[in-house]
């Protein structure tokens, strides 16, 4: 039975096309238009150097649709053109598909001209989405017109889109019966008219005459780059900078900030839930105490721990994607390039790595819409360095009974020497296992506007996924650290006493911070529940102390703590991230490495208190050596004792 | 010239793209025929903004490299 598509066809007069081949440049998107039509899965990519035959497949409806490999055949340059020229030398009866990218109509239309002349073709212009996106305007009728061909534009992306092209030429095939004289006619008059211009009966498809490009250049607009006063601003290196550090200030504070509105939020979930607690507590007054313990601190406590890291999440999120929708973010980054390329780094990862103050889990699932995974890699591994808000409260607590007076200085040392550390470690890595490539190319957008309805559906989404993928496992951490410290190995539930089992590893690990000068078993305990929440540290250490921490330290043991305390293993909340954003072997590398890098730097602290003197000696020693080192740069390669420049021994002979 | 030698300003006519970025400049419009125009030039020695076909592309001096095209007046 005849569709009445073909019948409307045959009726026209419209010659059936079995053979449908599609031309074109490399960037017009011919392979993809190729698997909208077909169906097929051909992967696109660089033809260049590969030797290959064009691409078909056999539709339902028997046409044969061959994806060209060359250009338009016109230059046999190289392998693909030959291919694509003697195709078209050899079917003279096929439809070409002339397909060209909107962004480049111009050279398009100039390199399917000659084959518009000889061939039964149609143009499709490809991109038509972002051609509109970008301003561009195209009037298909006063194409046609111009081109005296039938005209498409497409996003061969969207099926839809796609669509009114793919029923075009599927209406072209050879009719099953009584349509053949057309087929055979067809293919009889292409074969006739293989070197001139293709004559046939008045067709909707395919009109006689030579396409007018002149006209067709005024059947459309390219699209003109928009730069506004904001624009001005943010391109200006100054005005750049000032935005920058405006929006991590802003971002960071809605985030961390303690009067922000995601510290209300946080206010109002913790009120929420210890009138929870409280309500459980009344109604199991008569179960015996560990199934008290279970459902207060480890169920409720549980469920609040996960939930207590949405506002700050959801906020720092919200401000992530209204800068990349906006574009204000690839401004950023294409600014900041230049001084952060030299640390291996990119505005885009500065951010996230400038979120780790805030909290190092929240931080790591920052990274997750960065394009280069290489680079988010290294930026989650380089989190740990950055010291969370969590650890604050302890840095206060030690320092201010110990050594109050050195508080700012030392502060600063932890927070700016974290991110001088990470900035180090990062230009390090880049040289070595973290190569950077010269991928940095990207299209910065116009600046629009973004939805409201975008970034609630992207909020929604990164709270579902938060609560799906890593919700599970800080249930099951806070689970685990309940039961590690309510009992005992004997299993009987003690309440948080000093038989539990925590305590016990506590004292058992106790040991390896024997050469910081630290023995009291309190402190490992106290550190170890720092590596289920940070917070519970300064609370841990306040429990066992009964509340006098500066008769537990000695200035150097007190330092050699805080350099321990600033690097070792984040949160378990926070490796439970890592492990979503690197994988579970990098994110127990991570636990265990910086516990190590951490005794470490609590060793070389203790050290450097105790023989202060010496150290800061041979620091001075090595800088100066440092600095003659680098002042000494390169050795000419002419005589190898000057330094280059102006080499006086040019060609090995003195000048 | 290479692309990374143009000056802000210059309209240039792509001749070729090589390296193993070329599948990437390409995608964005970056091909031989086609006319960028250079736009901006990040501070700190840092990337290139290019003009090409309405877009804006940005891309560090290390790519541009891979570009070889010549002045249009």
């Amino acid at each position: 039975m005849k569709s009445d598509a073909a019948c409307r066809a045959a009726s026209e007069g419209v010659l059936a096309a079995d053979t449908v081949a599609l031309v074109g440049f490399p960037n017009a998107g011919k392979t993809t238009l190729f698997n909208a039509l077909t169906g097929a899965e051909e992967r696109t990519g660089n033809w260049h150097g590969v030797t290959v035959a064009a691409a078909s497949r056999r539709l339902e409806t028997g046409q044969r649709v061959y994806d060209l490999p060359g250009i338009y055949g016109t230059a046999a340059t190289s392998p693909e053109e030959k291919i694509t020229r003697d195709f078209i030398n050899a079917h003279p009866e096929a439809l070409y598909v002339c397909a060209i990218s909107a962004h480049d109509v111009a050279r398009g239309l100039k390199g399917a001209e000659k084959l518009l002349k000889s061939r039964r073709a149609v143009v499709v212009f490809t991109f038509y989405d972002e051609f509109l996106r970008r301003g561009g305007r195209l009037d298909t009728a006063a194409m046609e017109r111009a081109l005296k061909r039938k005209v498409f534009a497409v996003d061969a992306n969207d099926k839809k889109s796609v669509k009114p092209l793919a029923e075009f030429l599927f209406a072209l095939r050879a009719p099953a019966d009584g349509g053949e004289k057309a087929g055979a006619a067809g293919r009889n008059a292409g074969a006739r008219g293989a070197e001139k211009p293709f004559f046939g009966g008045s067709f909707s498809g395919y009109a006689q005459g030579a396409p007018d490009l002149a006209a067709a250049q005024g059947a459309y607009t390219a699209p003109a780059g928009k730069t506004g006063m904001l624009d001005k601003a943010l391109f200006h290196p100054v005005g750049a900078a000032a935005a920058f550090a405006l929006t991590i200030a802003l971002a960071f504070y809605a985030a961390f900030g303690a009067y922000s509105p995601a510290a209300a939020l946080l206010a109002l979930l913790k009120g929420a839930f210890s009138l929870l607690e409280g309500a459980a507590e009344r109604a199991l007054s008569a179960a015996p105490a560990w199934l008290v313990s279970l459902i207060c601190d480890g169920v409720i406590g549980g469920a609040f721990s996960v939930l207590s890291f949405l506002p700050q999440l959801l906020t720092l999120f919200l401000f992530l994607t209204a800068l990349e929708e906006s574009g204000l973010m690839a401004r950023f980054a294409f600014m900041s390039d230049g001084f952060f390329e030299k640390l291996g780094l990119n505005g885009r990862a500065f951010f996230s790595l400038f979120s780790g103050y805030g909290c190092t889990a929240v931080a790591a699932l920052s990274t997750r819409s960065m394009e280069d995974k290489s680079l988010q890699k290294k930026t989650v591994l380089l989190l740990p360095f950055v010291s969370c808000s969590a650890r604050l409260p302890v840095y206060v607590t030690v320092i201010n009974a110990v050594f109050p007076f050195a508080k700012p200085m030392l502060l600063a040392l932890i927070y700016l020497g974290g991110l001088a550390a990470a900035c180090l470690i990062s230009a390090a890595l880049s040289k070595t296992v973290y190569r950077q490539k010269a991928q940095f190319i990207m299209e910065i957008p116009d600046l629009r506007r973004v939805g409201a309805k975008k970034l609630v559906k992207a909020l929604l989404y990164c709270a579902k996924q938060f609560i799906i993928r890593v919700g599970g496992v800080i249930l099951a951490v806070t689970a685990a650290l309940w039961f590690l410290s309510n009992f005992s190995f004997s299993l009987a539930y003690v309440g948080a006493a000093e038989n539990s089992m925590l305590c016990l590893i506590g004292k058992g690990i106790k040991v390896l911070f024997y050469p910081m000068g630290i023995t009291d078993w309190r402190v490992s305990v106290s550190l170890l529940s720092g590596i289920f929440a940070k917070e519970a540290v300064a609370g841990t250490l306040a429990m066992l102390c009964g509340g006098d921490i500066g008769a537990l330290f000695t200035p150097a043991q007190a330092l050699a703590f805080l350099a321990f305390f600033a690097l070792y293993t984040p949160c378990l909340s926070a490796l439970a991230a890592v492990r979503r954003e690197i994988g579970r072997k990098r994110a127990a590398a991570v636990g265990a490495g910086m516990f190590a890098v951490g005794l470490l730097a609590g060793y070389a602290a203790y050290f450097f208190a105790l023989h202060s003197a010496w150290c800061t000696a041979a620091a001075a020693a090595g800088c100066v050596v440092a600095a003659a080192l680098l002042m000494k740069g390169k050795t000419c390669k002419n005589c190898g004792k000057c330094h280059g420049g102006n080499c006086k021994y040019k060609n090995g002979r003195r000048r | 010239m290479k692309l990374s030698e143009a000056n802000i300003g210059d309209t240039l006519r792509i001749v070729a793209v090589g390296g193993d970025v070329r599948a990437r400049l390409e995608s964005m419009g970056i091909c031989a025929g086609n006319t960028v125009r250079v736009e901006r030039k990040a501070p700190l020695n840092g990337a290139i903004l290019v003009r090409v076909g309405g877009a804006a592309v940005a891309m560090r001096k290390d790519a541009a490299r891979f570009v070889e095209a010549e002045v249009e007046i």
